[in-house]
C-alpha cells in the first residue's frame, strides 16, 4: 500500500479516476458470458438456499439490501433453482357444502386434479341437464306419474260427477264462486232469483230448500276428502320423481366417481351432491325459453353455465399448469389484504349483495402453497391488515379468508365462512435494510416468524476478479435490457463510475439498477453517435447530461458566490473566517458547495457558543462536533489555567439546518486563527472532522465537496493557489471528475490530504503550528504558542477581573 | 289487406278459473301470435245467491260458510279480479302480444256470445279440485278447423296428455291432421252431453261452436274444465286494415 504523505498536494494519480482498458482483455462485452450468478454476495445467497430448503414454517426469510442490489432478481433465481427440485404441490378446489352453504368445503387433490375435477363436473350437470328432462317427458314416466293422479283423482271425480248428475235431477245448479262453491236452485236452466223464490209458494221453497241443503251435503261430504287425497297424492308423484331421479343420477354420476376413486374428499362431495341433485331434481326440469329454437342443439348448451346448476360447481382455487415441474414461485407485486388471503366477492341481486363458493378467489398465499411467496416488504407493511394477516397465516399453518370489511364491521350482509386452507409456504419478504431493523426492533413477531436474514452487500472490493465479474455483469445488463454491446473502454469508463457511486477508489457498486440506467442512456447517446457500442465518451456524455439534468440547483448556488450574494473568499486571508464544505442531498443527486464559517473570541467562562445551535439549526452530530472541538482546545492549551475563553462558531448565510461533523476541523481552524490572531488563507477550503486529539477524521461526499469548491473557484478564475485539505483517511474515496483530475494535473488546484490539526493549521496560516519543548512550552511565534499566549492573557484578565470584583464587592 | 290475427279471449268467473286459462291461453296466444284480453265475469247468478238472506257457500276444503252477503262476494270478485290482471301482466310481458284485462258483471254466456260472433278464440278456465291429468278433448264435427285441431295437437304433446276426439254427429270423422289415442262417437246428443259429463276436471276441450249441438251446458254452461272454443265466423280485423 502506498503511503501517503500528509500536508503535500496529491497527484492527479491518486484522485482515482485512471484505469486501463486494455488490462480488461476484451474488445466489447459481446465477447463475454453473462452472469447468471451474484458476485460478492455468497452469504447472502447461502441464507437464501437455507430458506428455501429448511421445512420449518417460522423459518422464513427477509431479504435486505440496497434498491437495485439485485436482490429480488438473486432471490427470484435461487428460489427458482430450489422449486424446480421439489414436488408438485396440491390442488386445491372449493365446493358447496350442501348442509351448510355459508361453510363451503375445501378439498385438496393431487397436483393437475383440479382442472379435471371441475371438467367431470360439468360433464356432469350437462348430461343431466340433457337425461333427466328426457327422463321426465318419456312415456314410461308420464304413465306412472297419470297412474298415480288417477289412482287419487278417479274417485274424487266419480263422486263430483254423480253429484252434477243428482244435481240436475233435484233442478239444483253448482256454481263456482270466488269464496268457494254455491249451490243454488234452477228454474227453466237459471238460477232462481231471491225474489223469485220468495215468490214461490212456502211448500215449492221448501223442496227447493230441501234439495239445495242435501246437495250442499253432500258436496261438502266430497270436498272434505279432498286435502287429504291432494296430499297423498302429492307425496306419492314425489316418490315417483324420486325414484326417476336416483336412477338418472346414479347412472351418470358413477362414472364421474370412478375416476376419483381412492380419493376420500372427493367421493364425499360426490355423494353429497348426489343426494342434492335428487332432492332438487326440478332444477334439471326448468324450461328455458327459446331453447329449442337457439343456435345450437340443446346437446351442446353449456348447462352448468345456468345459475341453477351454480349449487355443483367446481370452484378451482389452485391448479397446477399443465408442464409444471416443481413447487410455484410467486411473486406478488400488490400485496394486498385480498390479493394475499383471497377474497370472496359479491354480485348485486334487487339491491343485496350476494354471493357463494363460486365467488370465493384465491390469493398469492394459495397459489405459492407448497412453494415460495415473494414479497415487497415496503408495499406489504403500507397495505391495511395486509402485514397482520400474513403473520396469521404464517403463525396458524392456514389460509383463512377474510375482508377488511368483515374486520372493521362494515359488510351487514350474508357472507361465507370457507374452510381454512393448511397453509405450507416459504415467505421471502425483500426490503431495505431500515425496515428489517424496524421490523425486528418493534415487532416482536417478526423475528419468531422470519428467522432468517440475507443481506445483500452491492459494495465488493476492486480486483482484477471482481473486474472481470463487472465486466461480464454488464454484458449481462446489455443483453437483458437489449442494449448495444459496451467496449472495453467504456467498461472502464463505467466501472470508475460505478467506484464514484461506491464513493471509494477502491471498491465499486454491483448496483444494478444505478449501472443499468446509465448504460440505457449512454446507449441512447451511441446510437445517437451512429456507434455499434457503448465507448468510454458514451457514458461520459451520459454522465455529463445527468449531472446537467439534475444542475439547476447547483448552477444557482454557484451563481450566488459569483454575484457575490453568497460571501466566500477564494483568495486573499482572513482571522477567524474559513471555507467548510457541505454536501446538498436532493435525493437523485447530490453536489457540495462552500460554506463560511467563522469564529469570534473573547475573555469568558470557558464557553464555545455554537450559534448553529442555539438558533437550532443544528443538529446533534454538529452540536457534538464543536463540543469535541472544545475538548481539544481545553486538553491542549494551558491545562493548568481555568478555560476563560468566550467564543462563538457559525455558519454564515446558512438559513437551513446543518448537521454532520464533516465542519468541525474547518470550525477548530477558525477558531484557532481568531485565538492566534493569524490569518487563514482563503484559496483553501477545509472538510474533515476532528477527534479531542486533533486527528482529522474521514468524512463522507468527499468527491463532491472537493469538486464543489473546485466549481465555485473555476467560476471566478483558478489562482493555483486554491485548494481544498481533507482528511488522510479520505484520499483511498477520492474518484474525482475529469475536471479536476486535469486540473490538478495541471497545476491549477491542491488537493492536501491532512493527518491532524497542526498539519492543517499549518498549511493555513503559513506558519508552523509548534511543538511543546521539553519544558512544555510552544515556540512563542507559532500558532500553538500564540493560542496558548492569548488563552492564558484571557485566563489572566478573567482573574484580574475577579479579584477587582471581590474587592468592589468587600468595600461595598 | 292483411291478414287479421286472432283475438284470444280468456274468460274465467273466479282466480281458480283465471290461473286454467292463463295457463291455456298463453300457450294458444303463442301459436296465433295474438291479442290477449282477459275477463273476468262477476256472474250475475253468483251475485244473486249471495244476495239471498242466509246464503252459504263451501269452500273447497268442505267447510260450509254463512251469511256470506253480497259484498264480501263483490270485494272476493275483486280480489280475483286483481290477481287474474297481475298474473296475466307478469306473464304477457314475455310475450310480443298486446293484452288487456277487464272486470264486468254479467252472464259467461253473453261472453260466449260476443266472442262467437266476433271471431275469437275464447279460453274458459276450468277449476279442477286437485292436480290430475284430463285428456285434451277435440270436439269434432262437419265444421273442420285447422288450427284448432292442431292446437289440440300441440297441446297433447306439450302437456303429456292423451288425445281424445269425441264426434259430434254421426256425420263427423276424426280430422286427419290430429291423432288420436281414442275417437269416441256417442250416439246421440244425450250420450254426448253424458259423455262431457263424465269428462275429468283437469280436462281441456277443444271446440267449435258450430259443430256443438243446442243445450250442452258442458260446453256453453259453467263447466268442470277449460274449454277452447271458437266460431267460423269471419274476424273483426285487430290491425285495422
Amino acid at each position: 500500500m502506498t503511503k501517503i504523505v500528509t500536508a503535500e498536494p496529491l497527484g492527479a494519480e491518486a484522485l482515482g479516476g485512471d484505469f486501463d482498458p486494455d488490462t480488461l482483455g476484451f474488445a466489447t462485452t459481446k465477447e463475454l458470458e453473462p452472469l447468471d450468478a451474484w458476485p460478492g454476495q455468497d452469504r447472502a445467497l447461502g441464507a437464501i438456499r437455507m430458506a428455501a430448503k429448511v421445512p420449518h414454517s417460522t423459518f422464513n426469510l427477509f431479504v435486505l439490501g440496497n434498491a437495485g442490489s439485485g436482490r429480488h432478481e438473486a432471490t427470484r433465481a435461487e428460489l427458482a433453482r430450489a422449486a424446480a427440485e421439489r414436488d408438485n404441490p396440491n390442488d386445491w378446489v372449493y365446493v358447496n357444502n350442501f348442509d351448510d352453504p355459508r361453510r363451503p368445503k375445501a378439498i385438496r387433490l393431487s397436483s393437475g386434479k383440479a382442472e379435471e375435477l371441475r371438467k367431470v363436473v360439468e360433464k356432469l350437470i350437462d348430461d343431466l341437464a340433457n337425461d333427466l328432462p328426457a327422463l321426465f317427458e318419456s312415456e314410461d314416466y308420464q304413465t306412472r306419474r297419470r297412474s298415480v293422479e288417477e289412482e287419487f283423482s278417479k274417485e274424487q271425480e266419480a263422486a263430483m260427477t254423480e253429484l252434477a248428475e243428482k244435481a240436475r235431477a233435484r233442478s239444483v245448479a253448482i256454481l263456482r264462486t270466488p269464496m268457494g262453491f254455491a249451490v243454488a236452485a234452477l228454474r227453466d236452466g237459471e238460477v232462481l232469483t231471491p225474489e223469485a223464490y220468495r215468490e214461490l209458494p212456502p211448500e215449492e221453497r221448501e223442496k227447493i230448500d230441501e234439495a239445495v241443503g242435501k246437495t250442499e251435503d253432500e258436496l261438502e261430504a266430497i270436498l272434505k276428502h279432498v286435502p287429504k287425497r291432494v296430499k297423498d297424492q302429492r307425496r306419492k308423484v314425489e316418490e315417483l320423481n324420486v325414484a326417476m331421479a336416483e336412477g338418472g343420477v346414479d347412472a351418470a354420476i358413477s362414472d364421474a366417481m370412478a375416476q376419483f376413486e381412492g380419493q376420500d374428499e372427493v367421493i364425499a362431495f360426490f355423494k353429497a351432491m348426489r343426494k342434492d341433485m335428487i332432492e332438487n331434481a326440478e332444477l334439471f326440469l326448468i324450461q328455458e325459453e327459446g331453447a329449442r329454437a337457439g343456435g345450437f342443439p340443446v346437446a351442446t348448451t353449456k348447462h352448468y353455465t345456468k345459475p341453477q346448476f351454480q349449487r355443483y360447481l367446481v370452484n378451482v382455487v389452485v391448479s397446477q399448469a399443465d408442464g409444471q415441474d416443481g413447487a410455484p414461485v410467486v411473486v406478488e407485486t400488490l400485496p394486498t389484504l385480498s390479493n394475499l388471503i383471497g377474497r370472496i366477492e359479491y354480485i348485486s341481486h334487487q339491491g343485496t349483495l350476494v354471493t357463494n363458493f363460486t365467488m370465493i378467489r384465491p390469493g398469492a398465499l394459495h397459489r405459492a402453497n407448497g412453494g415460495y411467496l415473494v414479497l415487497d416488504a415496503r408495499q406489504l407493511l403500507t397495505e391495511p391488515f395486509a402485514w397482520d394477516a400474513l403473520k396469521r397465516c404464517i403463525r396458524t399453518g392456514e389460509i383463512k379468508i377474510f375482508s377488511a370489511g368483515e374486520r372493521l364491521s362494515l359488510i351487514s350482509t350474508v357472507s361465507l365462512e370457507p374452510d381454512p386452507v393448511p397453509l405450507s409456504v416459504r415467505v421471502v419478504l425483500v426490503g431495505e435494510r431500515i425496515l428489517y431493523y424496524l421490523l425486528t426492533a418493534l415487532d416482536p413477531e417478526f423475528p419468531r416468524l422470519f428467522k432468517l436474514e440475507a443481506d445483500f452487500d452491492d459494495i465488493v472490493p476492486r480486483s482484477p476478479e471482481t473486474r472481470e465479474l463487472f465486466a461480464r455483469l454488464s454484458a449481462s445488463i446489455v443483453r437483458r435490457e437489449g442494449l448495444s454491446p459496451i467496449r472495453a473502454d467504456g467498461v472502464g469508463r463505467l466501472l470508475l463510475e460505478s467506484a464514484r457511486v461506491a464513493d471509494d477508489a477502491e471498491r465499486f457498486t454491483l448496483n444494478i439498477g444505478k449501472l443499468s440506467d446509465l448504460l440505457c442512456e449512454a446507449d441512447h447517446w451511441a446510437r445517437e453517435a451512429g456507434a455499434e457500442a457503448i465507448r468510454e465518451e458514451d457514458i461520459e456524455t451520459a454522465i455529463a447530461a445527468a449531472d446537467r439534468r439534475a444542475g439547476r440547483i447547483r448552477e444557482l448556488s454557484e451563481d450566488a458566490v459569483a454575484r457575490g450574494t453568497l460571501l466566500i473568499d477564494m483568495d486573499g486571508a482572513r482571522v477567524g473566517q474559513i471555507n467548510a464544505l457541505s454536501v446538498i442531498d436532493l435525493g437523485g443527486t447530490r453536489f457540495g458547495r462552500p460554506s463560511r464559517v467563522t469564529a469570534r473570541v473573547r475573555v469568558g467562562s470557558g464557553k464555545v457558543v455554537d450559534i448553529e445551535r442555539e438558533t437550532e439549526l443544528g443538529g446533534p452530530i454538529h452540536s457534538k462536533g464543536v463540543m469535541i472541538l472544545s475538548g481539544y482546545l481545553a486538553g491542549h492549551y494551558a491545562t493548568e489555567l481555568p478555560m476563560s475563553l468566550w467564543a462563538s462558531l457559525v455558519f454564515e448565510q446558512s438559513y437551513g439546518g446543518v448537521e454532520g461533523d464533516s465542519a468541525s476541523a474547518a470550525e477548530l481552524f477558525a477558531l484557532l486563527s481568531a485565538l492566534a490572531n493569524l490569518p487563514i488563507d482563503q484559496s483553501f477550503a477545509v472538510t474533515g472532522s476532528v477527534n479531542q486529539f486533533g486527528d482529522v477524521q474521514a468524512i463522507g461526499g468527499v468527491n463532491e465537496k472537493i469538486e464543489g469548491f473546485f466549481d465555485t473557484c473555476a467560476r471566478a478564475g483558478l489562482t493555483g493557489r486554491q485548494g481544498v485539505l481533507i482528511p488522510v483517511s479520505n484520499v483511498k474515496h477520492l474518484v474525482l471528475r475529469d475536471r479536476v483530475v486535469n486540473a490538478v494535473r495541471e497545476g491549477k488546484f491542491r488537493i492536501i490530504p491532512i493527518g491532524t490539526i497542526d498539519e492543517g493549521i499549518s498549511l493555513l496560516t503559513g506558519r508552523p503550528a509548534g511543538d511543546r519543548d521539553s519544558k512544555g512550552a510552544f515556540p512563542e511565534d507559532s500558532v500553538n504558542g500564540l493560542v496558548e499566549a492569548r488563552l492564558t492573557e484571557f485566563a489572566e484578565v478573567r482573574r484580574r477581573f475577579g479579584q477587582k470584583r471581590g474587592k468592589e464587592g468587600e468595600d461595598e | 289487406m292483411t291478414e287479421a290475427r286472432a283475438r284470444i279471449v280468456l274468460g274465467a268467473t273466479c282466480y281458480a278459473e283465471a290461473h286454467s286459462a292463463l295457463r291455456i291461453g298463453l300457450r294458444v296466444a303463442a301459436r296465433f301470435s295474438g291479442e290477449l284480453n282477459a275477463v273476468l265475469i262477476e256472474e250475475e247468478a253468483v251475485l244473486a245467491i249471495a244476495r239471498r238472506p242466509g246464503a252459504r257457500i263451501i269452500t273447497p276444503a268442505g267447510q260450509r260458510v254463512s251469511g256470506i252477503g253480497a259484498e264480501s262476494m263483490a270485494a272476493a270478485f275483486l280480489r280475483d279480479a286483481e290477481r287474474f290482471e297481475r298474473e296475466l301482466a307478469a306473464a304477457a310481458s314475455s310475450l310480443p302480444a298486446r293484452w288487456s284485462f277487464a272486470r264486468r258483471t254479467g252472464r259467461m254466456a253473453a261472453l260466449l256470445t260476443e266472442a262467437a260472433l266476433a271471431g275469437d278464440v275464447l279460453v274458459l278456465g276450468g277449476a279442477p279440485l286437485a292436480r290430475t291429468s284430463g285428456d285434451v278433448v277435440y270436439l269434432a264435427g262437419s265444421h273442420a278447423d285447422p288450427e284448432l285441431e292442431a292446437i289440440a295437437q300441440d297441446l297433447a304433446a306439450d302437456l303429456h296428455r292423451p288425445l281424445k276426439v269425441i264426434l259430434a254427429d254421426e256425420t263427423a270423422a276424426a280430422p286427419e291432421t290430429v291423432v288420436p289415442r281414442e275417437v269416441i262417437r256417442p250416439r246421440d246428443a244425450e250420450a254426448l252431453r253424458r259423455e262431457l259429463a263424465r269428462l275429468a276436471s283437469d280436462t281441456i276441450l277443444i271446440a267449435n261452436l258450430a259443430n256443438v249441438p243446442p243445450d250442452m251446458p258442458e260446453v256453453s254452461g259453467p263447466a268442470r274444465f277449460t274449454r277452447i272454443l271458437r266460431s267460423n265466423a269471419p274476424r273483426e280485423d285487430a290491425a285495422g286494415d
